[in-house]
């Protein structure tokens, strides 16, 4: 408890990656492989048979806009691929999340959460790998190999071809190729530059200023000012160059459709995803016997923004549907008949139960904030709910209907990209002191008292 | 109810001060009436012992009120007095257009419902007189505040904490004050 005297420990912890936690994310990938494979395989028989009514669906449902209106292809191939780009694409965001956290948190001149900073900064070690997955899965197979962006098969531009589309020409300055597999890159190499400085400065911080353990005060804030700077710079840009990719990866499966606010929407999933996976880690890392010096007070602030997030989601989700279905165009709102009148209708409802109702009534109270059991809940809700926005997000425009079964693509995806994501996560965490002894707001962050 | 009460309070100039001194009498069996500073000390709450509020009791209550309210005004005047086509909804119960005024409305009598109460149990609203301790108390100085009627009050043994923990000056006053 925080008395007025300031004597604090902060052990000087380092984490180890233990070949359980290796076997486990192994295991992890292992089985998500041979979920996809056996999945994809036996995939194929049930196909003929769902085909005949999804191409019904997808034709009433999208009378006015003739998306998809082509012939499907191979469904199972597609629907291999719009799950293996959830997976990249939900992954990708904890990384991008994991180091908004750090930068929001910089330019706020937070303190409170430097105890547990590592958790996010490790994340976002993620972010490099993910990218990666995310351009080569999108871009080099969804675009270029595929075309299962509607905007990227061929002669969709040229008038006369078979596939030419005069809405999709209108939009192909920015719906091409290049955009995706040049653009994006480029954007998140710049990403990756600014989260390897702060990773960094963080360490050169943690061995520069020798004086804080031994009982003296830190003078130097030299690597800390660098990383604000950075981390403000960052913000800016991911702003845009953030909307930039929701709309080429996400937005644009459904290349007709519109959303003015779908960037924050997306931005939304991945900062309550963030929130709730950064709580579950600590909460994991804690019970392993690590992060003594981070408490009840830090999780109940964490609990309080999961809270919070989940309304700002709500708000966010609502805000888009309602004007969709109160201006009733047509153009607008097959991407929710699509969703609604289907057998997606089922996600659609339990969307909102999984990341509105669930966690808004179990966070509510003070008490369930601060106990791991409670917030355990909530945040496999709010992790399985995000999954299953995503879900409703990707799979309808590239699969039609038939994507609507649950099978063992769906976990498999989810199991391979989670494997990597934590086995990266930990690998990096082990690299680093578990807690920034030199943070000019370590001992804050230490003292950290919500007051009630 | 306003009538004649002794006090005993000391005045300290740190937070930490005030909070060393609510832990040590808190492990005694004295009693501390309140405290007053400057702005929230993080813990003092703890260490005083204080139970928790009930503001959130309010809070739901309010809510409850403005949800209500929202649901009722838009059913009378959309459904019921008359009835409306707007853009082709059903002009029985169209929910999602209740959806942003039931959220409004539930906000804003949550927000200036739990302001009021808060003003008026902490009596600092408009027309209500309360009586200020020590002129210090509003300004950059911290006020721990003991009831002297208290039985198990041991005016010696709290005097002495509040010195040991760096109180600038202990003293004891008798004022007009309201009862609990």
């Amino acid at each position: 408890m925080a008395h007025g005297n300031h004597n604090i420990e902060i052990t000087n912890q380092q984490f180890e990656f233990t070949s359980k936690q290796k076997m486990f994310s192994y295991i992890l990938i292992v089985l998500g492989i041979v979920l996809l494979a056996v999945g994809y395989l036996t995939g194929k028989n049930e196909s003929t048979a769902t085909h005949a009514t999804a191409t019904e669906h997808v034709v009433t449902a999208e009378a006015a806009a003739p998306e998809h209106a082509e012939e499907h292809g191979d469904l199972n191939t597609k629907r291999l691929w719009a799950n293996l780009l959830l997976g990249a694409y939900y992954t990708f965001l904890l990384g991008c999340g994991g180091l908004f956290f750090v930068a929001v948190k910089n330019v706020a001149n937070a303190g409170w959460h430097v105890g547990f900073m590592r958790i996010p900064q490790a994340m976002s070690a993620y972010l490099p790998l993910g990218a990666i997955f995310l351009v080569l899965i999108g871009g080099v197979w969804g675009v270029g190999i595929s075309h299962y962006y509607h905007w990227s098969l061929p002669g969709v531009t040229e008038k006369g071809s078979a596939n030419y589309d005069k809405i999709l020409a209108g939009k192909s300055a920015f719906l091409n190729v290049w955009f995706y597999c040049g653009a994006l890159p480029v954007f998140f190499a710049i990403w990756y530059y600014i989260q390897n400085r702060l990773k960094v400065w963080s360490n050169a911080e943690d061995n520069d200023n020798p004086n804080l353990s031994a009982g003296g005060d830190i003078t130097n804030t030299k690597w800390y000012d660098k990383s604000v700077a950075a981390s403000a710079f960052w913000i800016f840009f991911f702003g845009f160059t953030f909307s930039i990719t929701a709309w080429l990866v996400i937005m644009s499966i459904d290349a007709h459709w519109f959303s003015t606010i779908f960037s924050i929407y997306n931005f939304a999933v991945l900062w309550v995803s963030t929130l709730a996976s950064i709580h579950l880690l600590l909460i994991y890392l804690k019970a392993q016997g690590y992060f003594k010096h981070v408490n009840d007070e830090h999780k109940h602030d964490l609990g309080k923004f999961m809270f919070a997030f989940t309304i700002f989601w709500t708000y966010i989700w609502v805000s888009q549907y309602l004007l969709i279905w109160y201006a009733n165009l047509s153009e607008e709102v097959v991407y929710y008949n699509a969703r609604w009148t289907s057998h997606y209708m089922p996600y659609f409802i339990a969307n909102l139960l999984l990341n509105f109702l669930t966690p808004f009534l179990i966070l509510m109270t003070r008490n369930n904030k601060r106990n791991p059991n409670t917030v355990i809940i909530a945040g496999a809700a709010i992790l399985i709910g995000k999954w299953n926005d995503l879900y409703l997000m990707i799979m309808p425009g590239v699969t039609g209907d038939y994507g609507s079964i649950f099978g063992m693509m769906e976990f498999g995806s989810i199991f391979l990209f989670f494997g990597m994501f934590l086995y990266v996560f930990f690998n990096a965490l082990s690299k680093e002191k578990l807690a920034p002894v030199n943070h000019p707001y370590i001992k804050e962050s230490v003292l950290h008292d919500v007051g009630v | 109810m306003r009538k004649n009460r002794k006090f005993i309070y000391g005045v300290f100039n740190h937070p930490d001060d005030i909070l060393n001194a609510a832990y040590a009498v808190r492990s005694t069996r004295n009693q501390i009436l309140d405290c007053f500073t400057p702005f929230a000390v993080h813990g003092l709450d703890r260490a005083m012992n204080v139970k928790r509020s009930r503001l959130g009791i309010v809070a739901f209550c309010m809510g409850l009120t403005g949800f209500l309210l929202a649901v009722s005004l838009q059913y009378y005047t959309n459904v019921f007095d008359w009835p409306m086509n707007i853009g082709g909804k059903p002009a029985q119960l169209a929910v999602p257009t209740f959806v942003p005024v039931c959220f409004e409305l539930t906000v804003l009598c949550t927000a200036y419902g739990m302001g009021i109460t808060f003003f008026l149990r902490a009596r600092t609203i408009f027309g209500v007189r309360e009586t200020v301790l020590e002129a210090r108390q509003s300004d950059d100085h911290f006020i721990m505040c003991f009831d002297m009627e208290n039985k198990h009050l041991n005016i010696d043994e709290v005097t002495n904490l509040m010195k040991q923990n760096g109180a600038l000056d202990v003293k004891q006053v008798e004022m007009m004050a309201g009862v609990k």
